[in-house]
């Protein structure tokens, strides 16, 4: 007969700073959180580190950190974005992701249901995105030394052997598409915070893309390159394909896709939607030729129907390549990446 | 100066100390005090700068600029 | 289709841009300038590139109407100092936060520590300070006319609800009062006015009529949409055209001849007339407000007697501030422009907010 503790087991809903100290209690938050969600073969070996097997193929590897006040924002949480983030970049790359290393820092007091929900919400999106979460790490800090729960992530995902998708390879005339509305994700989370008072039906756009990555992967084998706009913004990413291709583009104002509550948004908080963060879409440029296929194949994905043709490249430039935006009068301007922070602006 | 945005009236409320009102600015709803201005009733817009309202639109007005602006674009 | 009263769709309809630059085209026979006194407008201006739409004879010359660009480094250096007390929490717009004084912002005072806080309303700096009850919350309040009734309601119901700890840093800046000053400069290149529409919205059009007879000058009310500020300078140039000097109101929709009486009442109950030093400009007889007898409890600078941070008025050189918001340059002519001095690196408060008219130009060139 085993010996009981006659104590019951404390029953605590918030996170103590025991939970990071490797011993029992983070055992316990291990065996009763993670890897009921996010169990797998490689993940439940429980070793030091995941035995990966060999692939023969080539890998993609990225890493990202997340950190979003609130943690809880209309169409998601920290967990499924910090998945999708992931899993994106690697898509970026045309790679197929396969697995996941999860690293949280959790603040002292954090409720457990909370991060149970952070919890599932990752599972579903991994589930979804068909990755496995292989590896992980829990570190506890004192109250007031960091907002609640960071999450950083890693992944690794297999690479076709020809494909090299780089902004190097835009060439005058290709196509610019985007595959969804922008400007979401970030002020689906700004105007959640708590200072600005504003209520809205915005979500965040949080999502992975591997359907319309491949979908347009397979009719447009001429793609160029892909990102997605997170921070900074579509102007962040097109200022990026610019300068390191040395071609000029040009996007049309009244052809980016945005969701009205967006721009409505925007406006009342006097930022511009193009330096806005975005979390579920990317920007392909594609051959000429092949630009209807490919737009018809993102609207065809299930993030993609509001997909977009929003310009192209230009005439490379002597000077390095910029940004224009064609205005409704015909007129343009020029786009530049954000500066400073965002910040509100009332006056 | 001064970025300020029309918006409509959902309903007003008072706490005792200020009357605010719920206004919504084409789907981003916020609270906006309407102690600056004379009474306004749901269905009313108001003109609202650092979430303080400044002005009641004149709706009649309004769409009467809209019309002399589309007779503009005829010319 | 019904359209709703409040849709700015109309207001940036292409067609009806057009519409209005042909008429302004049709109407125009002389060079005239044109002076707008508001961020918002130069905003509109350069963010449609309108300027480079207009016929070459219609030239705008963009006044001092951002707040953020005419507070003095004095103010946020003041800002800075009290904000590095431990029992104070340090409210303000976002825009506000970034403004350099003589030595860092209040963003930079923030990550060294104070407790910097953004706010979208000084309304709601009532709640910050009845949560804060052991705490002095002080509200960085800059702005025009426009602003002021949220911090005449802000001060009565603090007082009305026995609210000790909240107290205003001020900076606020009356229009007309300026306009006269750069018109009755010998330099000026001052045509005609586009006055702007917020700030009308509050305070009537009765003080920019009386600035159209006393300067001689057309005067336009106008709104921000773009559509708006073409048919603002389309009336501006009709009536320079004609010879005339009248305030007509071109924002119909939102300006009433009397303004707005609630919020005019409650500002003269709790702010009086004063000199005002705008950053670039200079010290402006009656241009300013400050808090009324009665209510200078709700004064930090009074509740601060011993803060002073260092006074330095001079805008740091190379920066020509002062000469673009007096409609005597253009942000072109200043040798720091685009090098020197840039949004990422801002030697002059022009260049900070948005709407300021070097940064303005800068973004939208």
């Amino acid at each position: 007969m085993t010996p009981t503790c006659p104590i019951p087991d404390r029953i605590t809903d918030r996170i103590e700073l025991a939970h990071g100290s490797g011993g029992s209690m983070t055992s316990r938050l291990i065996e009763r959180i993670f890897r009921p969600r996010f169990g797998n073969s490689l993940l439940d070996r429980g070793l030091d580190s995941a035995i990966l097997p060999p692939s023969g193929e080539r890998m993609a590897f990225t890493t990202d950190t997340f950190v979003v006040s609130p943690l809880f924002f209309p169409g998601g949480n920290i967990g499924d974005l910090a998945v999708n983030g992931t899993v994106n970049d690697l898509l970026s790359v045309g790679a197929t992701p396969r697995y996941i290393s999860v690293g949280f820092v959790i603040e002292e007091g954090l409720p457990i249901a909370d991060l149970k929900q952070i919890a599932d919400s990752m599972a579903a999106a991994a589930r979804e995105a068909e990755v496995e979460i292989v590896t992980g790490d829990t570190k506890v800090v004192e109250h007031g030394k960091c907002d609640g729960i960071y999450i950083n992530t890693a992944g690794i995902g297999i690479l076709p052997p020809s494909l090299d998708l780089d902004p190097d390879n835009i060439r005058p005339d290709d196509v610019i598409i985007i595959t969804g509305p922008i400007a979401s994700h970030g002020m689906a989370v700004m105007s959640q915070r708590e200072q600005l008072g504003f209520s809205s039906a915005i979500e965040s756009d949080t999502a992975s893309l591997g359907d319309i990555v491949h979908a347009l992967l397979s009719v447009a084998p001429g793609l160029r390159v892909l990102r997605d706009p997170t921070r900074g913004g579509l102007a962040g990413t097109l200022c990026e394909f610019a300068a390191a291709s040395g071609v000029n583009i040009e996007i049309v104002e009244d052809a980016i896709p945005i969701n009205p509550r967006v721009s409505s948004a925007c406006e009342l908080l006097g930022l511009d939607p193009l330096h806005v963060a975005n979390e579920g879409i990317m920007v392909a440029v594609v051959p000429p030729a092949e630009a209807e296929a490919a737009l018809a194949a993102v609207r065809r994905s299930a993030h993609g129907a509001d997909g977009a043709i929003i310009g192209k490249a230009c005439a490379p430039d002597p000077e390095g390549g910029r940004v224009w935006l064609r205005l409704p009068l015909g007129n343009r301007r020029l786009i530049e990446p954000l500066a400073g922070d965002q910040l509100p602006r009332i006056c | 100066m001064c970025l300020a945005l029309p918006g409509k009236v959902i309903e007003v409320t008072d706490d005792g100390l200020l009357r605010m009102a719920l206004v919504d600015f084409c789907g981003v709803c916020r609270n906006v005090c309407v102690d600056t201005v004379d009474s306004v009733s749901p269905g009313d817009y108001v003109v609202a700068h650092a979430g303080v309202a400044i002005s009641v639109l004149d709706e009649a007005t309004a769409l009467a600029t809209i019309d002399d602006l589309k007779k503009m674009a005829g010319c | 289709m019904l359209i709703s009263p409040d849709s700015s769709a109309p207001y940036r309809d292409a067609a009806s841009m057009r519409g209005l630059l042909q008429r302004i085209e049709a109407a125009v026979t002389r060079p005239w300038n044109i002076m707008e006194v508001c961020g918002g407008q130069t905003f509109t201006l350069t963010r449609y590139r309108l300027e480079e739409l207009l016929p070459s004879e219609v030239k705008m010359l963009h006044g001092p109407g951002c707040p953020v660009c005419v507070t003095p480094a004095e103010v946020i250096d003041t800002a800075i100092s009290i904000a590095s007390r431990k029992e104070v929490i340090l409210c303000s717009f976002g825009d506000m936060l970034r403004v350099p004084g003589t030595d860092g912002s209040l963003l930079r005072a923030k990550a060294a520590g104070a407790d910097v806080r953004l706010l979208y309303s000084p309304v709601d700096a009532i709640k910050i300070a009845r949560e804060n009850p052991g705490r002095e919350v002080v509200f960085l309040a800059i702005g025009f006319e426009t602003t002021m009734p949220s911090y005449a309601v802000m001060v009565e119901k603090a007082a009305e609800a026995g609210i000790g700890n909240l107290s205003l840093l001020t900076s606020l800046y009356t229009v007309p009062a300026a306009v006269r000053a750069i018109k009755k400069d010998p330099d000026s290149r001052v045509d005609a006015l586009l006055a702007a529409g917020h700030v009308c919205a509050v305070t009537g059009t009765a003080p920019y009529k009386a600035l159209a007879a006393q300067l001689n000058m057309p005067v336009v009310v106008t709104g921000f949409e773009p559509a708006d500020m073409l048919l603002g300078i389309l009336r501006a140039v009709e009536m320079l055209e004609r010879g005339e000097s009248a305030c007509v109101n071109a924002y119909r929709r939102v300006v009433k001849e009397e303004g707005n009486r609630v919020a005019q009442e409650a500002v003269s109950r709790v702010f009086s007339q004063a000199p005002a030093h705008w950053r670039g400009i200079g010290t402006i007889e009656g241009s300013g407000m400050v808090l009324r007898p009665g209510y200078e409890h709700f004064d930090a600078r009074r509740r601060w007697k011993d803060v002073k941070p260092a006074v330095c008025l001079a805008e740091s050189s190379p920066c020509i501030a002062g000469r673009i918001m007096r409609g005597l340059a253009n942000p072109s002519d200043c040798v720091s422009f685009g090098c020197g001095c840039t949004p990422d690196n801002p030697l002059g408060a022009p260049m900070v907010s948005a709407e300021g008219v070097c940064a303005a130009h800068y973004r939208y060139r």
